[in-house]
């Protein structure tokens, strides 16, 4: 039942620059489903947003995949039952594959609403510019035996300004007809991100890769945005890929969650596995610094002790070993932890659960 | 601001304005607020309004219509030569006071000092000067056949008046018809020539800031190395190098295409520094994660955001352009006769022998130095204007 959508295996992306290699990622390996969201949680610069990049073929210079694969199994929309897989890592990063990818089958919105939108256009403008390049109706030119013969061709002006129309209304834009022609200045945060989100649905995408959406948001509008991307999930049938720090968020969206540390991920479950039952000990630290409410007075707030490690000088064998409180001299600093399912679908990177 | 609904029924109903404005005009209302605030901005700018005026006067006068608000044509050879400017008086042809304008007759009289003959006023003569006259034939914007001029003398009332309110040159051409059709050339090179340089300023910037990395040191390197020339020795070079057959209109395109060629670079470093930073912005990932070209970027998403501060640089740096189209042309190595502009003329008043006899022919520097004011002004008020939020 569940197919996989994205499939990344052992994924390296290493930055060279002048004091050294920066390793981004080191080994990430996951799925994505379709029609599912996946959630990927960990601390700032632990690599969520550029697996993300890496995804779209997008990784900043001077950052390269030096290692492993992308895979996207691509579906015709108009010939589901066929699946081609393209390995992603391959493409050129100017080619005009992975311009169709981006956008027409993998959407992604960014965390600054405020500076997404090219102020000097208006927002119908900028959804028909998504549309002009992706969106393609399906128009029969022919019959052959029993069978039509299916062309694309682009939407036209006209089209563009009513699907336009149409995607305002579904993310929940009031007067849509009149915001088609308001320029972002004349929005608030809020309905900025409604924009970008109209704009990364418009061409109906198999996937959304939210990086931070909400970040930038005041909570009353945060979850609206939330509650937005899933009823548009529900209709759509649609991935999700939610990069986020925020814990609560994430347990809200996902059905699925990674957390990543130092460029690998460390555990990998259901949501309810990750907050009930977390077998990493970087995620039960993360989820002892939740503040709760009812908490006793005055008692301090839990943090991680220690401090991310330079990106420079990775520790030996387990990254987290130095901030570690269940610590093991000997072994963690040595081994190397190897990806294990711990439990029934779930998995944890974590001397802990291996035998040595 | 818990959801952003707001509509109709939250406008007051005792509001001044009808309760339900129609959606199109409100909008336009919103989308205008930029241009309007702009607007309101450069009116209050006295001096920039003042240069918008002489600019306008400037392009209709010698850019558009220099045959029709000239008395004669460019090359019409009087008999008068070297006479001095017939001023205006305001008499009647018995010698009266009258509002009508008149110019006084020629005569011509033997200076001994001099050893020569020269043309002075005869106030015996009164010629009233009349608008929409009927003067010598030409084509208006070189369509309309016509031979009405802005004003003149009404030659078939009076066959002998003339009207030279600058006097005329060596071989008794209306200086004042001269400096107009001048100005076409000098003001449209400026122009042309802007449009030009915007256009490879903004293309070889963009590409610059965008790109970075080689190309970008290679762009740099190449606006340094074309402006480290020195202009003149260059200038004499390309002048020498153009062929004596070629016609004056190809020469003009060839003068426009060197000084573009010289000062684009000044624009594309400026375009350059503004991409860079623009390309930062998450607008421009947002453009690249939807699938958008390279190009596309450059030019629908980063180019529009240059073009605010671009316009008023260009605008300033047209005076720059005409100043450098005059003193080549003056220097000989621009524009020659039988073109005329502005250049041209100067060149015609650079010896002594005219400067002494017949100084009025400088008249055409103020000419210069108002069009170079009048955008500079022009300029800053744009400058001033197109940064409504700015302070000031």
């Amino acid at each position: 039942m569940k197919q996989p959508l994205i499939e990344i295996n052992d994924l390296h992306v290493h930055f060279e620059v002048r004091d050294g290699t920066v390793k981004a990622i080191q080994g990430a390996s996951f799925n994505i489903m379709r029609g599912q969201t996946t959630g990927i949680i960990g601390e700032s610069g632990c690599g969520k947003s550029i697996t993300a990049k890496a995804i779209m073929q997008m990784v900043p210079k001077p950052g390269k995949i030096t290692q492993g694969e992308i895979l996207y199994h691509y579906r015709d929309k108009l010939n589901p039952g066929q699946e081609d897989i393209i390995n992603i890592t391959q493409l050129d990063p100017d080619g005009p594959r992975i311009r169709k990818i981006r956008g027409g089958e993998i959407g992604m919105i960014f965390q600054e609403p405020m500076s997404s939108l090219t102020p000097v256009y208006s927002t119908g403008f900028q959804i028909g510019e998504a549309l002009k390049l992706h969106r393609m109706v399906p128009k029969k030119v022919g019959d052959q035996m029993d069978a039509a013969i299916m062309e694309y061709r682009q939407v036209t002006k006209e089209e563009a300004r009513e699907i336009g129309v149409e995607m305002l209304q579904k993310v929940g834009l009031p007067k849509p007809h009149e915001r088609i022609d308001s320029y972002p200045h004349q929005l608030s945060g809020g309905q900025r991100q409604r924009v970008m989100v109209a704009i990364a649905l418009s061409c109906e995408p198999m996937m959304l890769i939210a990086d931070e959406p909400t970040t930038a948001l005041d909570v009353s509008i945060e979850a609206q945005i939330l509650d937005l991307m899933r009823e548009l999930q529900e209709r759509e049938e649609m991935a999700i890929m939610f990069i986020t720090h925020n814990l609560g968020v994430v347990a809200e969206m996902a059905e699925d969650i990674i957390v990543m540390y130092m460029g690998k991920q460390v555990e990998r479950a259901s949501a309810l596995n990750v907050f009930y039952d977390a077998k990493h000990p970087y995620t039960k630290a993360l989820l002892e610094s939740i503040p709760h409410v009812g908490k006793r007075d005055r008692e301090r707030l839990a943090s991680i002790k220690g401090m991310v490690p330079s990106p420079f000088e990775l520790p030996s064998g387990c990254v987290f070993h130095p901030r570690c409180p269940s610590f093991m001299p000997g072994k963690c600093d040595v081994i190397e932890p190897s990806w294990k399912e711990v439990q029934d679908d779930h998995w944890a990177s974590c001397l802990l659960y291996e035998e040595v | 601001m818990i959801k952003p609904r707001f509509d109709e029924s939250n406008v007051q109903p005792d509001a001044p304005e009808p309760v339900e404005p129609s959606g199109s005009k409100k909008e336009e209302q919103l989308s205008q607020a930029y241009l309007s605030l702009v607007w309101w901005k450069f009116k209050k700018n006295r001096l920039a309004i003042v240069g918008a005026v002489i600019i306008f006067l400037f392009y209709t006068v010698c850019g558009l219509f220099p045959e029709f608000f000239s008395p004669y044509l460019l090359n019409y050879q009087s008999d008068y030569l070297e006479a001095r400017p017939q001023p205006i008086v305001f008499k009647n042809r018995e010698g009266n006071f009258s509002l009508r304008p008149a110019v006084y007759g020629l005569e011509q009289e033997l200076d001994l000092v001099a050893r020569k003959r020269t043309w002075v006023p005869d106030e015996e003569r009164i010629y009233p000067i009349s608008l929409f006259v009927r003067g010598q034939p030409y084509k208006l914007l070189g369509i309309i056949p016509t031979d009405i001029h802005f004003f003149g003398i009404n030659t078939e009332k009076y066959p002998t008046g003339t009207i030279f309110l600058f006097g005329t040159d060596r071989v008794g051409r209306d200086l004042l018809s001269r400096i107009l059709y001048g100005g076409r050339l000098s003001l449209l090179l400026g122009l042309i020539g802007q449009a030009l340089t915007l256009v490879l300023g903004l293309v070889l910037g963009a590409i610059s800031g965008y790109y970075g990395g080689t190309t970008d040191i290679l762009v740099q390197r190449l606006t340094e190395f074309v402006g480290a020339f020195p202009d003149i020795p260059l200038f004499m070079a390309l002048a020498a190098a153009i062929p004596i057959g070629w016609s004056p209109i190809i020469v003009y395109f060839m003068l426009t295409m060197i000084l573009v060629f010289i000062r684009w670079g000044g624009l594309a470093r400026q375009v350059r520094g503004l991409v860079l930073s623009l390309r930062e912005r998450e607008y421009v990932l947002a453009a690249l994660s939807s699938g958008a070209s390279d190009r596309r970027i450059m030019f629908r998403h980063l180019i529009p955001g240059t073009l605010s501060h671009v316009i008023v640089i260009a605008t300033l740096m047209i005076p720059g352009m005409i100043l450098s189209e005059t003193a080549l042309s003056w220097l000989g190595l621009g524009l020659r006769p039988p073109l005329t502009s502005w250049g041209v003329l100067l060149q015609e008043v650079s010896s002594v022998r005219v400067i002494r006899f017949a100084p009025w022919q400088l008249i055409t520097v103020p000419f210069i130095i108002f069009a170079v004011l009048g955008f500079n002004m022009l300029g800053d008020g744009l400058r001033d204007a197109l940064d409504p939020y700015g302070g000031r």
